[in-house]
């Protein structure tokens, strides 16, 4: 389409799309790309341009990060809502979704460290178990990656991976204590029903887990169904597990295995310098060992501004209505306070209490701006703790992980 | 007193008045021009200017970057956008672009690539986990060498 005139000699993307999937270019390339025959042919990237439009389709308004796996975030000010939308969930998928999901057939396995190992099935988990319903956030460990300098590797997320829906399915911790822990149990082991996109079918796109007291906390879920439906697709549609203020990778989507481990689990993305940041700080840029790297578990104090939306310009001298959520990972939100002066005051705004533990808290605040003129509304977040969020990125690490510095929105009085 | 001295005191006294005068009339010039000054960047008129003007995003790398205030952006080729309509995905078009093109693009979309901002060391790291982690067929020295030099300087970090 856009193919430069000037360079002739170069193969256009369908020639050579054509011929990587034929013998001629894969002898080519001197070494056969492995499990190609495996790949759907709906990864054929011409189809890409579709691929997104219905990536839009199932989520409107959100920004594509990556089409394939599907990786989007939301922008702030489609987080206003209390309680997110299931269309306004962010998705971050490491492989590809399965291609049939029959919610009827699905099936759980809960086995490794148990007396008595179970399967069992959706109506299963309904019928023997009580079912719960929470407010429950999900959040990227990924998300602010994008604010690090230098750039740290991975999907660049700025503020929209985050999500606080109403979460309903069965407490994980009833599930293990039917199966029946061993003395020995030390770790969860998650596995789902996603793909590895090499096609590869040994290998796993992600398997992640929790130390056990993590697990049997009340609020850790398996989950059949968001806002009072099925989840979508895309957020793991029939079951997943719901692991509030940790890393979202805790929460496996399209969830097939829980593996009860007497070793932290070593699964995909548990090793290396996935899901961990150093032991001690290092100055931006550093190159840290493996060893020195520790796993992701509560995620920091952070809040959003939701409404206005950034950029709005207002009548000087008008009083307007600010609001947003705050969140804390394990922890309450103790404060939230705005500035309108680049954080030389501070004021501090109306929180609510949490719906229940892990809910995000609404935050409100009315504002003047006395002249015309730039404004940022900068909001800072205090959990129970004490912790503040920085106005900047903190402590820079390999991969990018927990920035959780302050949400500015941009305001022009005129 | 000699006839002397007495004419330098009074070109002294004289030069003198003549500077009083002049700092009057620049501080009076000074003080008409701050009082008359119109409050440029104030008024509504240019704040819409302004506001029209703005780029949609906050700068956060500024505040960031203010231990070297001149470090600038991190990369050359910052406003190259995944496109997927385009033949190469938005490619910029230099030595090594159909190999990446093609080795890049069987997993995963090329946008999770054009995502990155890394040195020669980031990217050795990226394809070794490819290779190690991800199923890559181990690339050959020599294409290798290409896709190397290709990502670290298109999508660089300086
Ligand atoms: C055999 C399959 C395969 C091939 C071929 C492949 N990749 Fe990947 N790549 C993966 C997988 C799997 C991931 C993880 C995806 C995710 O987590 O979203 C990945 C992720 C990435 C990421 C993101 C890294 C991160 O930390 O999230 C980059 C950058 C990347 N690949 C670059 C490349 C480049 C450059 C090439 C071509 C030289 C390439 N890939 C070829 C499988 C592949």
């Amino acid at each position: 389409m856009t193919r430069q005139p000037s360079e002739p000699d170069k193969p256009s993307r369908r020639i050579l799309l054509k011929s990587i999937t034929g013998a001629s270019f894969l002898s080519a390339l001197g070494a056969p790309i492995p499990f190609l025959g495996n790949l759907p042919t709906g990864l054929v990237p011409v189809a890409l341009a579709q691929g997104t439009s219905s990536l839009s389709q199932q989520k409107p308004g959100l920004t594509v990060l990556n089409d394939r796996p599907v990786n989007m975030e939301t922008p702030p000010h489609l987080l206003d809502d209390a309680v997110t939308p299931a269309a306004r969930m962010f998705v971050r998928n490491n492989g590809l979704p399965p291609a049939s999901v029959d919610a009827h057939s699905w099936n759980v396995r809960v086995d490794g460290e148990v007396e008595t190992p179970l399967d069992l099935s959706i109506d299963d988990l309904k019928t023997q178990f009580e079912t719960v319903s929470l407010q429950l956030q999900i959040e990227c460990a990924g998300n602010g990656r994008r604010f690090m300098k230098p750039a740290a590797r991975g999907n660049q997320w700025s503020f929209g991976a985050i999500s606080c829906a109403t979460w309903t399915g069965v407490r994980l911790r009833d599930v293990l204590d039917r199966a029946g822990l061993k003395e020995n149990a030390l770790y969860t082991a998650h596995y789902g029903a996603d793909t590895h996109l090499s096609g590869d079918p040994a290998k796993h796109p992600i398997s992640r887990g929790v130390p056990i007291a993590k697990a049997m906390e009340p609020h850790t879920l398996i989950a059949f169904a968001v806002n009072g439906d099925d989840m979508p697709p895309l957020n793991g549609h029939p079951l997943r597990l719901v692991t509030p203020g940790w890393p979202g990778s805790c929460s496996q989507k399209w969830l097939t295995r829980i593996e009860v481990r007497d070793q932290i689990h070593d699964g995909a993305k548990m090793t290396g310098q996935s899901y961990r940041v150093p032991r001690a700080p290092v100055h931006p840029g550093a190159s840290v060992a493996d060893e020195d790297m520790a796993i992701i578990e509560s995620l920091p104090v952070k809040s959003l501004i939701t409404a206005p939306q950034t950029g709005i310009r207002v009548s000087t001298g008008d009083t307007i209505e600010v609001r947003g959520h705050a969140w804390a990972g394990d922890l309450d939100v103790a404060a939230l306070d705005i500035s309108i002066d680049f954080g030389a005051s501070w004021s501090p705004a109306d929180l609510s209490a949490p719906t229940n533990k892990y809910a995000w808290q609404h935050w409100r605040s009315e504002i003047r701006l006395p002249e015309a003129g730039y404004y940022e509304i900068w909001a800072r977040a205090r959990d129970a703790e004490g912790h503040m969020q920085p106005p900047i990125p903190p402590g820079w690490n390999p991969r990018g992980y927990l920035n959780n510095m302050q949400h500015r929105i941009a305001v022009f009085a005129l | 007193m000699t006839k002397s001295k007495r004419i330098i005191n009074r070109i002294l006294i004289l030069a003198g008045m003549v500077l009083i005068v002049l700092s009057l009339v620049k501080l009076f010039g000074a003080s008409r021009t701050i009082t008359d000054y119109p409050t440029a960047s104030k008024t509504p008129d240019r704040m819409t200017e302004q506001a029209d003007d703005w780029s949609g995003e906050i700068a956060y790398g500024v505040t960031y970057a203010a231990l070297t205030p001149l470090g600038g952006d991190e990369n050359v080729t910052a406003d190259v956008r995944f496109d997927p309509a385009d033949d190469y995905w938005g490619l910029p078009r230099s030595d090594g672009v159909d190999l990446v093109a093609g080795y890049c693009s069987v997993c995963h979309s090329l946008a999770i690539v054009m995502q990155q901002r890394q040195d020669v060391e980031g990217w050795t790291y990226l394809l070794d986990w490819m290779e190690e982690k991800q199923g890559m067929a181990p690339l050959l020295a020599d294409d290798r060498a290409v896709i190397l030099a290709y990502l670290s300087r298109e999508f660089g970090s300086h």
